[in-house]
């Protein structure tokens, strides 16, 4: 006898997202939430290269302009990373919802919940669903270009190219910390890169400032990148990462050219650090209202000499610490009227936004950089990275 | 048990994707996945590939690098929109980290170019251009570049050096670059008959087994690349 047949369970729309083909997730995004949440106008808008703008994928007709992405409803969910519901008068909603992939902000979705639905729940449906979406976009960018070209309002160079793809990305966030980080200009960079890799104990970080313009400078980060990863992945230290790396540049370039990184090891149990600082990234720590430069024993660059021995230094951050790596690009750019951009004025750009998200620091201390450099792109390359420091509960015995 | 099964398959599936997702962060499930340390070229190297298969109702892509810890020059690479599928396969030039440069450089030349929309054919010029600018002349790298149109089966092809082709009847197209192994057609064309049961993604390590055989001795001296695409269409 045939028994009547209860409808299947719906797959859960994280498995639909997943089974979705790597171009199609916008348009999977579309159909999940028009049919199971009543949603329309659904827009995913990803972050530009530069942060400046929020551009629209795969578009709905007669919404394919770019929208700020410091200021608007869509602006302020992403530098915000908060909901932004937009009431209208027929009792449905357009909300914004930050897209992010483990602290690392991808840009925002937006819809028009309908009336009733447009609630608390129907938001925080909303929420969960763009970090599914989120984190199929990191998934697929593997296999299409589709998602990486709507980032861009202009073509990057070969250089840039190269840098991009070695980033592991703009942000990452642990109960422990979150980092975000910042790099322009955006579509010509060429020698500055950060880094950062965690396991269950430490988190290591560098900041990396590749000599020259250009190719030669993609070409050298990318050696002296791939060798401090090569050395880590190795589970090497601190000091063996920089020694390794300082080999294979100079075996590569001869000592003709340099990279000048700090590399920091963080114990994510105590704070304590442990730091090399080969070269000139400068590194700033904001504890309570106080910002000062820790000071480092400045060791030779990467490359610039055969065999040279590195040796770590020791300090430790506190829960509510807040670390800042700049490159030289920041430190050293002079304004048109040639006024180092200086000390003085990074710890203004750090005081003036205590608080803010670390991307968001990171964001603004380039952003005062190109102001003070004359408001027009920047001659040097300018890599800015932000940690704040959560740590960890102490242990209860 | 067996009721397990398909909530077992799909919480593999979400940890797959969640791999992937978290490695941007972490080395961990990277350095799971080695059982010794590659040399700098090939870190380098495995960093630039967009991963060892892929695949979509209307393909089914497999590669596979060897040796997989110390390759220095080979490299596949590709990128599917909702209508066409680019496919390169790149065949190096030299020795450690300067071919691993080259490539570095070769390969961003043709995304950088796919990236901004540019036909196949003038993809090749520009990354022609951005290598023949750095090294004038001194080194060079052979890429075979398809242009596949998913609607259709159509492909656009530029054979810029050696990579061959082999096309088979039941649809297994593979590329290989044994180079100097003289492995010769024939010899290739079995090894591709004999895996065409596999799965594409299978295929390549299939491939570069019998070319092990072939050669006698475990360690290759020089890269060899097998990239299998099935089509399988609208």
């Amino acid at each position: 006898m045939n028994t009547v047949s209860t409808s299947e369970p719906l797959p859960s729309y994280e498995s639909e997202l997943r089974s979705a083909p790597s171009n199609a997730l916008v348009a999977t995004a579309r159909r999940l939430l028009g049919d199971r949440a009543g949603a329309r106008e659904v827009t995913l808008l990803l972050a530009d290269y530069g942060v400046r703008v929020l551009r629209p994928v795969d578009p709905l007709p007669g919404a394919d302009e770019p929208l700020s992405a410091q200021d608007g409803p869509a602006g302020r969910a992403f530098t915000e990373q908060t909901p932004v519901v937009e009431p209208a008068a027929d009792g449905t909603a357009a909300v914004h919802v930050p897209v992010s992939v483990r602290g690392d902000r991808l840009g925002v979705l937006s819809a028009r919940l309908p009336s009733p639905g447009a609630d608390q729940a129907g938001v925080r449906g909303l929420v969960e669903f763009a970090t599914a979406l989120g984190h199929e976009i990191a998934a697929v960018e593997r296999d299409t270009d589709l998602y990486l070209l709507a980032r861009r309002t202009r073509r990057l160079t070969l250089a840039a190219e190269m840098q991009w793809q070695l980033l592991p990305g703009r942000g990452c966030g642990r109960p422990e910390f979150e980092i975000g980080a910042h790099l322009e200009p955006a579509y010509t960079v060429g020698g500055d890169n950060f880094d950062w890799s965690t396991d269950g104990g430490h988190l290591t970080m560098t900041v990396t400032d590749g000599m020259g313009r250009g190719i030669d400078a993609s070409l050298l980060t990318g050696v002296a990148v791939g060798a401090l990863r090569n050395a880590r992945r190795a589970g090497l230290g601190l000091a063996d990462q920089a020694r390794l790396a300082d080999q294979a540049v100079y075996a590569q370039f001869g000592g003709k050219v340099y990279a000048s990184t700090l590399l920091l090891r963080f114990d994510l149990a105590t704070g304590t650090v442990q730091a090399v600082d080969a070269g000139s990234p400068r590194l700033y720590r904001r504890r309570a209202h106080t910002v000062r430069q820790i000071e480092m024993e400045a060791q030779l660059p990467l490359g610039m000499f055969e065999e040279t021995a590195y040796e770590e230094q020791i300090f430790s951050v506190r829960p509510g610490d807040r670390l800042v790596a700049v490159s030289t690009g920041v430190h050293g750019t002079r304004s048109p009227q040639g006024t180092p951009f200086g000390e003085q004025a990074l710890r203004e750009a750090l005081d003036t936004v205590p608080a803010q998200a670390p991307q968001e620091v990171a964001r603004s201390v380039v952003a005062s950089l190109v102001d003070h450099f004359g408001g027009t792109d920047l001659t040097a390359d300018a890599a800015v990275v932000c940690l704040d420091w959560h740590g960890r509960e102490p242990a209860t015995p | 048990m067996r009721e397990c099964l398909p909530e077992l398959t799909e919480l593999a599936e979400v940890l797959g994707h969640e791999v992937l997702v978290a490695e941007r962060d972490t080395d961990l499930y990277l350095r799971a996945r080695r059982k010794d340390r590659l040399t700098l070229a090939a870190e380098m190297q495995w960093q630039l590939l967009p991963g060892r298969s892929c695949s979509r109702p209307e393909f089914e892509l497999g590669a596979q690098l060897e040796p997989a810890y110390a390759i220095h020059g080979d490299n596949f690479d590709w990128s599917a929109t909702a209508d066409r599928l680019a496919l390169y396969v790149s065949n190096g030039m030299g020795e450690g980290i300067e071919a691993s440069l080259l490539t570095n450089l070769t390969v961003n030349a043709l995304r950088n170019a796919r990236r901004a929309g540019i036909p196949l054919a003038d993809q090749a010029a520009l990354a022609d251009q951005a290598v023949y600018a750095h090294y004038r002349g001194r080194s060079h790298m052979s890429v075979l570049m398809f242009d596949f149109e998913l609607n259709t089966g159509r492909a656009r092809v530029v054979d810029a050096g050696s990579p061959q082709t082999l096309r088979l009847r039941d649809g297994v197209y593979a590329v290989a670059s044994p180079k100097g192994e003289a492995y010769g057609d024939a010899a290739l064309a079995r090894a591709i008959q004999r895996t065409r049961l596999l799965p594409a993604a299978d295929v390549p390590r299939a491939v570069l087994r019998e070319l092990t055989g072939h050669r006698g001795t475990p360690t290759p001296d020089d890269d060899a690349l097998v990239v299998c695409l099935d089509w399988r269409g609208r």
